[in-house]
């Protein structure tokens, strides 16, 4: 089967593609020298853009990530004439409303922080204003008063541990592939990687696990999601706060190792998903972000294995831009930030500044 | 002569009752069944491992395993009173022990999401749709149809041809395996979200338009809607329907004395149903039974394969240590809490010379404390 994979980033799609001897057509913001090696395609700036240009391309199924969930009607029109393998285009504006999210989160037994459009009438305690369609922790901020945009929510910000499960789903029912903990960026909110299992005491673990895999399931059947899928959430020691569902592939996917896509595809197709292993313990996916603006060195420059989304040589990337993902089984959590640290810096010596 | 009387034969705890014999009036055999039971009980004061001993032996017996117990459990609860259930938290509490309620309603909802409830009273005079959701209260709770009243439309979700179903208004037949799922499905069309199943489309539809179409609604339940996660759903699609109009929910506890040791643990502990005080302050543990080595079991059945001090009025099986107690509302007066929780102080008709599990767990704490 050729599969359209279509993502802000489609390297990791694709390699799962690969890896169960599919054909890869890949559609994504960077054109990654690791996903070119695997499977032609092209790069553009915006959805909008990846689309057109999907349009002309002849592909059996079409897989969507990252980035399209926001977009109903682009998913629509890359279904056309394709087997879409993902949650329908009909489905997503119910699954991506907050508060329809919180309704499923309660029913399962989790909680949800209250959600508002407009500023609350009294400021009691801490908000934080995200984007209403935003994803991987971008453009979330403290609430210092004021009225959101009509593009932003208002939403209680729960202190705690983020975490997120990645599940497979049916369209009735879910089965929870791995928990992970979400490793954030040491100011703000921005996603830089994932840990399994997160760092927690085992009895918090295994709460946590329960209730994520109770709202899994709700979700899947409340919102008819098909295939692989995320819920976002934060640990407070007690308490499980569902924060979002991503209905597409998450980036944690990548932790969970062989037969992923082939129980994705099941999965999108409506049949129970076959029994994925868990992923081992101790695997870390930690995507590293420019300090300052840079020039990419050659792609041999990168360890071998460790090393993943590697630019083309010469590239720039500005600053707050991804460059690369590690991604490690052999690393603790701080020991692979140390190396991704020692990366970033010792590229000036390698690369040319803008 | 007849007697008149509060009967704890089901959580109605029906008061307007009178017995001669084991015969009730108003006639309900299952009251008359749990009066019978009690007055016969007899057998003796205390057992020690099956073999008949005193009431002090058997106490000294009790301290000298819960003194040396790792892990106490004190659980059960199904016939006692209030005052019995308050007991046995500060037993719990002394001893550092798990507590729990063995039926309390829908334990893992309740503490998760709270729930929406009424009086009695209340749904008789304001609700005008009733949904019994797959429970039988003609036999479970034979007098609550009739105490709830005949004005409200009666909707019946029972795929069984049962005494309740049919006295239904309205009957809604799906399988047993589908509550969750028409649950959520009615939560979502009131959400006015698509269905992603929809051969119970039309059957959900009409009962949203019957409950939109009034002002008060109730949903009566129990053990019937087949676990925790179709209660949590239950309870969530009752709050977004009160948005608009005022629905409650009514639980159907299997047994009488559920509902008030379920209050008490709630009000002396924050938690309701199961609660760890191992920690020395409480703890919700819904999930956390291992490593029980002796169990104090009170008014209620043993649990199997665990040491247990059986405090009962009626015969408990492999207990290491049985007293037998005065049996609430028969012959030891207390508080139990009618299913809608109202207080209703039992009486003790046919009076007897044996101690309350109350006094009991009271005097195995003074024992502990030696």
């Amino acid at each position: 089967m050729t599969v359209l994979v279509v993502a802000v980033s489609a390297r990791m799609l694709a390699q799962l593609a690969v890896a169960d001897g599919h054909r890869v057509i890949a559609l994504d913001r960077f054109g990654d020298v690791d996903l070119r090696r695997i499977a032609p395609g092209g790069t553009a700036a915006s959805n909008d853009a990846l689309v057109a240009l999907a349009d002309g391309v002849a592909a059996d199924a079409v897989v969507y990530g990252a980035g399209l969930e926001n977009r109903p009607d682009l998913v629509a029109r890359l279904a056309d004439g394709r087997e879409l393998l993902g949650t329908p285009a009909d489905r997503l504006a119910a699954v991506r409303d907050p508060w329809a999210v919180a309704a499923a989160a309660r029913a399962a037994g989790a909680r949800a922080p209250e959600t508002r459009r407009r500023e609350p009438a009294v400021q009691d305690g801490a908000w934080l204003r995200k984007p209403l369609r935003g994803g991987g922790g971008r453009g979330i901020r403290r609430w210092a008063g004021g009225r959101p945009r009509s593009t932003e929510i208002l939403q209680r910000f729960v202190a705690g541990v983020p975490c997120s499960a990645v599940a497979l789903a049916d369209a009735r029912t879910a089965s929870t592939l791995a928990v992970t903990e979400q490793l954030l960026a040491p100011r703000g909110f921005r996603w830089t990687g994932n840990v399994t299992p997160p760092r927690l005491p085992a009895g918090e673990r295994a709460e946590l696990a329960g209730r994520l895999g109770a709202v899994c399931d709700e979700v899947a059947a409340r919102f008819g999601v098909r295939g692989a899928f995320g819920v976002d959430a934060i640990w407070d020691g007690r308490q499980t706060w569902v924060l979002e569902v991503n209905p597409r592939p998450t980036a944690a996917l990548e932790l969970v190792g062989p037969g992923a896509f082939a129980a994705h595809v099941e999965g999108a197709r409506g049949r129970r998903p076959p029994v994925v292993p868990a992923p081992p313990a101790g695997r870390v996916k930690l995507v590293l972000f420019a300090d300052r603006d840079l020039r990419a060195p050659h792609p041999d420059w990168w360890p071998s294995g460790l090393a993943r989304d590697i630019p083309r040589a010469g590239e720039s990337i500005a600053r707050g831009q991804p460059v690369c993902t590690l991604v490690s089984g052999e690393h603790a959590v701080n020991e692979l930030r140390a190396v991704g640290t020692g990366l970033l810096r010792a590229l000036p010596g390698t690369v040319l500044a803008r | 002569m007849s007697e008149p009387l509060i009967c704890a034969g089901c959580g109605l705890l029906c008061d307007d009752v009178t017995a001669e014999g084991t015969a009730l009036t108003p006639e309900c055999a299952l009251g008359s069944r749990w009066l019978a039971a009690r007055r016969d009980a007899g057998g003796a004061a205390a057992s020690i491992d099956g073999a008949p001993a005193d009431v002090t032996a058997a106490l000294d017996r009790a301290v000298e395993l819960l003194g040396a117990a790792r892990r106490p459990l004190l659980h059960g609860f199904d016939g006692a009173t209030v005052e019995d259930a308050r007991a046995a938290v500060t037993l719990a509490d002394r001893l550092g022990a798990l507590v729990r309620v063995d039926r309390a309603p829908d334990p893992e909802a309740v503490a998760r999401r709270g729930s929406s409830t009424a009086t009695l009273g209340e749904i008789r005079d304001r609700a005008e749709v009733v949904v019994v959701w797959r429970e039988d209260p003609e036999v479970t709770h034979p007098r609550l149809l009739e105490r709830l009243g005949s004005g409200a439309t009666l909707v019946v979700v029972d795929d069984r041809d049962t005494a309740t179903a049919a006295r239904a208004d309205v009957r809604l037949r799906w399988a047993a395996g589908r509550d969750l799922e028409a649950i959520r499905s009615l939560h979502v069309l009131e959400r006015e979200l698509p269905l992603t199943e929809d051969d119970l489309a039309g059957e959900l539809r009409g009962l949203l338009d019957r409950l939109h179409a009034v002002p008060h609604a109730a949903f009566v339940h129990g053990p019937g809607l087949g676990g925790p996660r179709a209660a949590l759903a239950l309870y969530e699609l009752v709050r977004a329907l009160s948005d608009q109009r005022h629905v409650v929910t009514l639980g159907l506890p299997p047994v009488a004395g559920s509902a008030g040791a379920d209050a008490v643990l709630t009000w002396q502990t924050g938690y309701p149903a199961a609660v760890d005080l191992a920690s020395g302050h409480p703890e919700l543990a819904l999930a956390v039974d291992e490593g029980v080595d002796v169990a104090v079991c009170v008014e209620a059945p043993a649990r199997p394969g665990v040491t247990t001090i059986a405090l009962s009025a009626l015969p408990v099986a492999d207990a290491a240590v049985h007293i037998a107690t005065a049996p609430p509302g028969v012959a030891a007066p207390g508080t139990a809490h009618r299913l809608d929780e109202v207080p209703l102080a039992l009486a003790a008709p046919w009076p007897a010379d044996r101690p309350t599990a109350a006094q009991l767990l009271a005097r195995i704490g003074e024992g502990l404390a030696r």
